[in-house]
């Protein structure tokens, strides 16, 4: 899922930042806005988006010095972003500023045709997809911030253990011993979620 | 719920996180970027407390020599310690006895 890429360009932009040249951030910027954006965009609530991509980039530019040029710098700079994102969940989840949604029976309904032999396309065609989104932000809603940020890379994003272990800066069993224990808690807060409505 | 229903449901989970792509965002947060970015040049040139401390112990330096250098001037002027040594002999002789033995005389 990482790809490797051309850094000569990005060295270059780095070094002339580092000199003091801070409006050469804007080329960083402009080059890998899209990136950082996209997986801001499938970690954060959608009203604090802008906040977290501006912190993930504040980041990025507070760390230039520490990228050496080895591996790819779309890596460097995706692994900062997904930090940047576990962090704003562990501010949440500190502070107990989670929107807990409610479920009803439009929810129980998706989960029912969702488990019957039912592909997600066809249900998407059917436009069911605004229960599918909420029944997950519900369900993420009750993992913890280092979960979830697991199932999101290696269930819903399907990076390996060890991809999904560089981008979060952990090791690699710490992830997959994680992503395994989680199958079963997603199954019965699945469960918990059909009893419930 | 077995592991077919589940894979299932996590198969739709996966397209409804995919579809978190495609929710609109303008450029403005671009912006707000180079703001923080000056922000935080204008905080590393600021001096901390400490800084400001150090400046100002350092500048207080050859003050501190200068004084220390007049008052051990002072020390060998005035004349210290002859005054300490009749005060001792004062303590250690008490008064009446030296009165008494420039009567015996």
């Amino acid at each position: 899922m990482l790809k490797k890429s051309d850094n000569s360009s990005d060295i270059v932009f780095i070094h002339r930042i580092i000199k003091g040249d801070t409006s050469v951030f804007e080329c960083i910027m402009k080059k890998h806005g899209e990136l950082v954006l996209r997986i801001v965009k499938k970690h954060v609530p959608e009203n604090d988006i802008e906040d977290v991509s501006q912190n993930a980039f504040l980041r990025i530019y507070q760390s230039l010095k520490m990228f050496k040029g080895k591996g790819s710098f779309k890596s460097w700079l995706s692994s900062i972003t997904v930090r940047t994102c576990y962090d704003y969940w562990r501010k949440a989840y500190q502070s107990r500023e989670i929107p807990m949604n409610s479920l009803t029976e439009r929810h129980r309904k998706w989960l029912e045709n969702t488990t019957s032999d039912q592909s997600a396309t066809e249900l998407y065609e059917r436009g069911l997809e605004r229960e599918a989104s909420e029944l997950l932000e519900w369900a993420l809603c009750r993992l913890s911030a280092e979960d979830r940020m697991v199932i999101e890379l290696v269930y819903l994003e399907g990076y390996s253990g060890k991809e999904a272990a560089e981008l979060l800066g952990w090791s690699v069993s710490n992830v997959k011993v994680r992503s395994f224990r989680l199958k079963k808690k997603l199954k019965s807060i699945l469960k918990a979620a059909q009893k419930r409505v | 719920m077995d592991q077919k229903e589940l894979n299932n449901v996590i198969s739709a989970f996966k397209a409804a996180h995919q579809e978190k792509e495609k929710i609109h965002v303008s450029d403005n947060w671009k912006m707000g970027v180079m703001n923080l970015i000056r922000d935080d040049i204008k905080n590393d040139f600021k001096p901390s407390f400490i800084d400001l401390f150090q400046q100002f112990v350092w500048r207080l330096v050859p003050i501190t020599c200068v004084l220390a250098m007049l008052l051990g001037i002072l020390l060998t002027r005035i004349d210290i310690l002859s005054d300490y040594e009749l005060v001792k002999m004062f303590i250690n002789d008490p008064s009446d006895l030296s009165f008494l033995s420039l009567y015996d005389r």
